[in-house]
C-alpha cells in the first residue's frame, strides 16, 4: 500500500499532522507549566506576604506595649516633650499594626485571587483624598463675623504662601454689587486670607496684592481689602479637585503603558483650558509664575487655573525671583535671577509657557519631568503631543511664540479622530501658519483662573460665536490651508491641503479647477467673532489659495499699470527744455519759494522748546510753542539753559493749575538708579509736590521709601502696568491706553512716565499724560528741567 | 596640566560667581545626592540628603581658594572628599547632640586633598560623575542647535526611531534627516570636549570620554564608523542618567 503514491502522501501528511499536533502540544505543555510555576510563585509569594504582615503587626502590637509605660512614666515626672515624643512612636506603630492587618484580612487575599485593582483605589487613592480633605465646614468662634459681608461656611488646604482659604456665602449686599461689577449668580467665594496673626508675612502680602488690580481687570478677582493687621481677596468659588488627583485616577483607571484615548482626550483638553487662561493673563500683562497641577482644578470637564500668590505684571521694574515649584520652572528662570535681571528684562510668558509643557508632561506621564527639558515621554503618547511639549519646555529663546501658538497646536491634535495619525508636521507651527487669539471676544475666553472661578457666563451672542468657533475647530484642520514657504528670499511656498489621517499622497494639492471660485480664507481660531464659513460651504483649501493668488495677482497688475503711467509721464517731462510748460515751472517756483518761506516761519516759532507731539481727544496735533531745537517727535533735546533748577521753568511753585492735583509717576528706570538721574528725579518730584501736587505711584516710593501706604502705591502701578502691557513708550497706542486708564481714575490727574532711551541711547524717555493731551520726548541732560518745562505746558490741561 | 576652559570656571567660582555655581549644582546636584544617600543609607532621610548637598557646594564655595589643582586630584575626587566629609560632619554633629556637648563641627580644611588619592574612590560615583558630563554637553548642545534639528537627533539616537519614520514625522527626506543629524552630533563632540575639559583636572579625566566609546574629536564627524558607537554611547548614558533623575524624584515622592 505504501509503493503507491498515494500510500506515500498519506504518510507524509500523517507524519507532518502528528508532528504539528507533538509542537502544539508541547507549547501548550509548556505554557500550562510556566502557568503552573506562575501559580505556585503567587501562592508562596501569599503566603510569605501574609506570614511577614502577621508578624509584622505582632511586633507592632509588642513594641506599643512597651511604648505605653514609656509615656505614662515621662508623664508621672513631667517631661512632657519625652512624653509626646513617646506618643507619637505609639502613634506610628499603631498605624503600622493596622496596616498590616488590613493587608492580612483584605490586601493579600483579594491579590491571591486577582482582585488587587479593587483594593487600589483604598490603597492608593484614598490617602491622597484624605490628605486633600478640607478643614472644619463650621468656623470657629473666632472665625464668624471676621469678613464683613460674608458668612464663612468651610474652608480649603491652604497653600504654600501661608495664607488661609476660606469657602464663604456672600450676604444679598455683596450679591448686588458683583452683579454691578458685571459678575453674576456667586453663590459661594472663595476667601484669600493674609494675617499677621496668623503667621503672614508683609513680603507676601505685598507679593499678593501687587497684582490684585489688575486681576480684577480680569474678572477674576471680586473684592479685596488691605487694613493695618491682614490683607484678603475673595474670588469666585467653583468646586473641584486638583489635576494631580484627577490625573492620579485617569492613569489609575488606564492601562499601564498609558492613557486610554477617552483620557488622553480629557488630559489634552485640560491642556488647552489652561493654555486659554495663560494667554488671557499673557494678554492682561500678567505672568503667572506658579503653573502646576496642584493649581489647577478640575470642575466637571474643564480646568480652572487657581492661585494668585506669584502673579507678576510682566513689565514690572522689580528683580526676578526664584519663586515656583521645581520641575515645573523653568531653569533658566533662575539663571536669569541669578543674574539680578528685572521683570521687564525678559519674556515671561515663555516660563509659563515651560510650566504648561511641563503639566502636560506630568498628566501624559503621571511623573515630574525631573530631567527638565531632556525628559522623556515613555507612557502612550501622539508623536505630535510629544513633539508640542518638547516645543513648550525647550531652550528660552526657541519655544513657542505664545500661548495661542501652542494652543493651535494642540487644538489640532484634538482635533483628529486619530490623534496618533497627527504627525508633528501637521502642526500649524511646523507649516508656518501663525494664528493668535489675540482678538478673541474677553467673555468666551476669559479666563477661568484665579482661586476657583467660574467660566463667565456667555450672552447669546458670544454663544452663538463659541458655537461656530467649536464648530470650526471641530472641522479642524481638514480645511486648513497648509502653507510651506519653500524660498526665504521670493515668499515661494507650496500649498498642502492637510487631512488628519491620511497618507503623505493624499495631502498633495489637488488639481486646479479651471475657474476658482473666490472665498475668503478663514483662520478658525482668529477673529472668531466675524462670521464664519460652515466647513461644508467652503472651498478647498487649495482653491482658497488660488483665489487669495489671483486677487494678489489683480493687484500686483494694477499696481504695475499704475506704475508705467506714472514712468510714462515722467519721461514725457524728461523730453528736454522745448517740452517744458513754461507756465507749469514758473508754478513750481512760487510754490517753492512758498513752501520755504513757510518752513523759515515754523522753525523761527518752535524755537525754545522741545518738540512734542501732543493727543488731543482722538486727534494728533504736533505742538511748537517754544521749542529750543526744531525737532520732530521723540527727539532729542539740547535745552538751551544749563544747570539747575534755578531756572524759571523749574519753578512750578507759581502754577495754580497743579496745585492739589495727582500726578502718578511710573518709572521703568532699573535700579538702582544712576546718583545723578536719581538726584534730578528727587529733585522735580520735591519742586512738585512744593507746588502742592499730590505724587503717587514710583514716584511716591522714590522720595518717600519709607512710605506708610506702599501696597497702595503697588497696586495702583500693577493696574497700570496692566493696562499698559508690553507696549514701549514710544508705540502707536501707548498713549491711548494710558489716557483711557487715566479717564476712568477719579484719584489721578496726570501720569509721568520714565523709561531708558530707546537702543541704550543715552539720556532717557518720558512722557507726560493728562486726560487731554500726551507729550512724549527723549531728554539727554538736565531732566528736571526738561521734565518740569513739558509739565508746565501741560498743566493747563488739568 | 589644566585647560584654559577649566581655569576660567573655577575662576567663576572663585569670584562666588552664582550662575557658576547654579551650573555646578544642576550638573552634580543629582549624583551628589545619589551618593550621599547611598552612604547615608538608614542613617539620613531623602530631606538631609538634599541639604547635605546643598551644604557640599556650599563648602565647596568656602574651599575653592584653597584648592590646588597642581596636587592632581580629580574635581569629581575632591567633591566626593568634601560631601563625605560634609555627611560626616553632619553625623558628628548628631552624635554630639545625643551625648549632650556642644562639640563643635570639623573644620573644613586642606586634609581632603591628602583624601584624594584616586583609590578609596566608589567607582559607581566616578562613572556617575562622567554621565553627567555628557548629560551636561547634551544640554548645551541643544541650547546651541536648531530645535529641529535637535528634535531630530533626540527622536533617532535616544528613542531609538529608524531615520525612515523620522522623515516621515518631519515632512522631510531621509538625507535630510541624516545631515541634520550629523550636525548635532558634530556640535555634541565639541561641547562634549569642552564639558570635559572644564570639569575635568586631571589628563587620566580628561581620557574618561575615549574609554567611554566617546571619540571626541570634531574631525571625524564624516568618520561614519566613528558614528554609530558614539550615538549608541551617548543614548546610554542619557538613558542611565534618566533612571538616575527618576530615582531622585521618586526618593523625593516617597519622603
Amino acid at each position: 500500500m505504501l509503493s503507491t503514491p498515494l500510500g506515500i502522501l498519506a504518510a507524509l501528511g500523517i507524519l507532518v499532522a502528528g508532528v504539528i499536533v507533538a509542537i502544539f502540544g508541547a507549547i501548550v505543555l509548556v505554557k500550562a507549566l510556566t502557568l503552573f510555576g506562575k501559580l505556585i510563585a503567587h501562592v508562596i509569594r501569599f503566603v510569605l506576604n501574609m506570614i511577614g504582615d502577621t508578624l509584622r503587626a505582632v511586633g507592632s502590637i509588642v513594641l506599643a506595649v512597651v511604648l505605653i509605660p514609656l509615656i505614662l512614666l515621662n508623664v508621672v515626672i513631667g517631661r512632657w516633650s519625652a512624653s509626646a515624643h513617646f506618643g507619637r512612636a505609639f502613634s506610628n506603630e499603631i498605624k503600622t499594626c493596622g496596616l498590616c492587618l488590613y493587608r492580612v484580612v483584605v490586601g493579600h487575599p483579594f491579590r491571591l485571587i486577582g482582585l488587587a485593582h479593587v483594593t487600589e483605589g483604598l490603597e492608593n487613592r484614598l490617602p491622597q483624598v484624605i490628605a486633600e480633605a478640607p478643614g472644619a465646614d463650621k468656623p470657629s468662634k473666632s472665625r464668624v463675623g471676621m469678613f464683613d459681608g460674608y458668612t464663612i461656611v468651610g474652608s480649603l488646604p491652604g497653600g504654600g504662601s501661608g495664607g488661609r482659604l476660606y469657602v464663604a456665602d456672600p450676604d444679598e449686599l455683596k450679591r448686588a454689587g458683583f452683579e454691578r461689577q458685571g459678575v453674576k449668580d456667586i453663590d459661594q467665594v472663595v476667601i484669600k486670607s493674609f494675617s499677621l496673626t496668623d503667621g503672614s508675612s508683609l513680603p507676601q502680602i505685598v507679593r499678593e496684592s501687587r497684582a490684585l488690580d489688575a486681576a480684577k481687570k480680569l474678572g477674576l478677582v471680586l473684592e479685596h481689602e488691605l487694613t493695618d493687621e491682614r490683607f484678603f481677596y475673595a474670588m469666585p468659588y467653583v468646586p473641584g479637585e486638583s489635576l494631580t488627583a484627577v490625573t492620579t485616577r485617569m492613569h489609575g483607571a488606564s492601562p499601564t503603558e498609558g492613557l486610554n484615548n477617552h483620557y488622553l482626550r480629557s488630559a489634552l483638553g485640560y491642556a488647552t483650558d489652561l493654555l486659554r487662561s495663560l494667554n488671557d493673563y499673557h494678554r492682561g500683562g500678567l505672568w503667572h509664575k506658579d503653573v502646576k497641577p496642584d493649581n489647577i482644578i478640575v470642575d466637571g470637564q474643564s480646568a480652572h487655573l487657581v492661585d494668585f500668590g506669584l502673579v507678576t505684571p510682566l513689565r514690572s521694574a522689580m528683580t526676578l525671583t526664584t519663586h515656583g515649584t521645581e520641575y515645573f520652572r523653568d531653569p533658566e528662570l533662575v539663571r536669569q535671577a541669578l543674574r539680578g535681571v528685572k521683570v521687564h528684562q525678559i519674556d515671561g510668558t515663555k516660563f509659563d509657557l515651560y510650566a504648561a509643557g511641563a503639566v502636560l508632561f506630568s498628566i501624559l506621564e503621571n511623573s515630574f519631568p525631573a530631567h527638565g527639558g531632556l525628559s522623556q515621554i515613555t507612557k502612550r503618547c501622539p508623536d505630535a503631543v510629544r513633539w508640542i511639549v518638547r516645543r513648550a519646555m525647550t531652550d528660552y529663546d526657541k519655544r513657542y511664540e505664545s500661548a495661542a501658538a501652542m494652543l493651535t497646536d494642540l487644538e489640532v491634535v484634538l482635533a483628529a479622530d486619530d490623534p496618533f495619525k497627527v504627525r508633528p508636521v501637521d502642526l500649524p507651527s511646523m507649516s508656518g501658519v501663525v494664528v493668535e487669539l489675540d482678538e478673541a471676544p474677553e467673555p468666551m475666553f476669559a479666563a477661568r483662573a484665579g482661586s476657583p472661578v467660574p467660566p463667565p457666563i456667555p450672552t447669546p451672542e458670544v454663544a452663538e460665536a463659541r458655537a461656530e468657533f467649536e464648530e470650526a475647530v471641530a472641522a479642524g484642520p481638514a480645511s486648513r490651508p497648509n502653507l510651506k514657504v519653500n524660498h526665504w528670499w521670493s515668499g515661494k511656498y507650496a500649498v498642502a491641503g492637510v487631512v488628519i489621517g491620511g497618507s503623505a499622497k493624499e495631502k498633495k494639492a489637488p488639481k486646479a479647477p479651471p475657474e476658482p471660485p473666490v472665498v475668503p480664507f478663514v483662520q478658525p481660531a482668529k477673529k472668531v467673532a466675524k462670521k464664519i464659513v460652515p466647513p461644508a460651504q467652503r472651498a478647498k483649501a487649495a482653491d482658497q489659495i488660488r483665489s487669495a493668488r489671483a486677487r494678489a495677482a489683480a493687484k500686483r497688475r494694477a499696481a504695475h499699470q499704475r506704475v508705467s503711467k506714472y514712468r510714462a509721464k515722467a519721461s514725457r517731462r524728461r523730453g528736454g527744455p522745448a517740452d517744458m510748460n513754461a507756465g507749469l515751472v514758473a508754478g513750481l517756483a512760487v510754490a517753492l519759494v512758498f513752501l520755504v518761506l513757510l518752513v523759515g516761519g515754523t522753525l523761527l516759532l518752535s524755537a525754545g522748546t522741545s518738540s512734542m507731539t501732543s493727543y488731543t481727544n482722538s486727534h494728533i496735533v504736533t505742538e511748537h510753542p517754544a521749542a529750543p531745537t526744531p525737532t520732530e517727535a521723540l527727539a532729542v533735546v539740547q535745552p538751551s539753559m544749563p544747570g539747575l533748577p534755578d531756572s524759571p521753568d523749574f519753578n512750578l511753585a507759581t502754577l495754580p493749575d497743579l496745585v492739589d492735583k495727582t500726578i502718578l509717576v511710573a518709572s521703568d528706570l532699573g535700579t538702582p538708579m544712576e546718583p545723578g538721574t536719581r538726584q534730578e528725579l528727587v529733585q522735580l518730584l520735591n519742586e512738585l509736590e512744593a507746588a502742592g501736587m499730590h505724587i503717587v505711584g514710583d514716584g511716591a516710593v522714590l522720595i518717600h521709601p519709607e512710605i506708610a501706604d506702599a501696597d497702595t502705591q503697588v497696586g495702583l502701578m500693577a493696574e497700570l502696568e496692566a493696562v499698559r502691557g508690553q507696549r514701549a513708550l514710544d508705540s502707536s497706542d501707548f498713549a491711548s491706553v494710558v489716557r483711557n486708564w487715566l479717564a476712568d481714575q477719579d484719584a489721578v490727574d496726570m501720569v509721568l512716565w520714565l523709561a531708558p532711551a530707546k537702543d541704550k541711547a543715552p539720556g532717557l524717555a518720558y512722557a507726560t499724560i493728562t486726560k487731554q493731551t500726551m507729550v512724549r520726548s527723549h531728554i539727554e541732560t538736565n531732566y528736571a528741567v526738561n521734565i518740569a518745562r513739558t509739565i508746565r505746558e501741560t498743566a493747563s490741561g488739568l | 596640566m589644566l585647560m584654559q576652559v577649566t581655569t576660567s570656571f573655577i575662576a567663576r567660582l572663585r569670584a562666588n560667581d552664582e550662575a557658576a555655581w547654579y551650573e555646578l549644582w544642576e550638573v552634580f546636584g543629582p549624583v551628589t545626592r545619589a551618593q550621599l544617600t547611598k552612604w547615608g543609607r538608614g542613617r539620613i532621610g531623602v530631606e538631609t540628603v538634599r541639604d547635605l548637598s546643598q551644604e557640599t557646594l556650599a563648602a565647596l564655595s568656602n574651599s575653592i581658594d584653597r584648592y590646588d589643582p597642581a596636587r592632581g586630584a580629580r574635581f569629581s575626587t575632591w567633591m566626593l572628599a568634601i560631601a563625605k566629609h560634609v555627611l560626616g560632619d553632619e553625623i558628628d554633629r548628631r552624635m554630639a547632640l545625643k551625648r549632650g556637648g556642644g562639640r563643635a563641627a570639623t573644620e573644613l580644611d586642606e586634609t581632603w586633598m591628602a583624601a584624594c588619592d584616586g583609590r578609596s574612590v566608589d567607582r559607581a560615583y566616578e562613572d556617575g560623575v562622567f554621565r553627567s558630563k555628557v548629560e551636561a554637553a547634551i544640554r548645551m548642545a541643544e541650547r546651541e542647535s536648531d530645535f529641529t534639528d535637535f528634535s531630530i537627533y533626540r527622536m533617532r539616537v535616544f528613542d531609538g526611531k529608524p531615520g525612515k519614520e523620522v522623515a516621515e514625522a518631519l515632512g522631510i527626506s531621509e538625507p535630510t534627516v541624516s545631515r541634520r543629524l550629523a550636525k548635532v552630533r558634530a556640535l555634541l563632540r565639541i561641547k562634549l570636549a569642552e564639558v570635559i575639559t572644564t570639569y575635568s583636572f586631571t589628563k587620566e579625566e580628561q581620557e574618561e570620554a575615549a574609554r567611554n566609546g566617546l571619540d571626541l574629536n570634531p574631525n571625524a564627524e564624516s568618520d561614519k564608523a566613528t558614528d554609530g558607537p558614539f550615538d549608541e554611547a551617548v543614548a546610554e548614558i542619557y538613558h542611565r542618567q534618566l533612571e538616575l533623575r527618576r530615582q531622585d524624584e521618586a526618593a523625593m515622592l516617597d519622603s
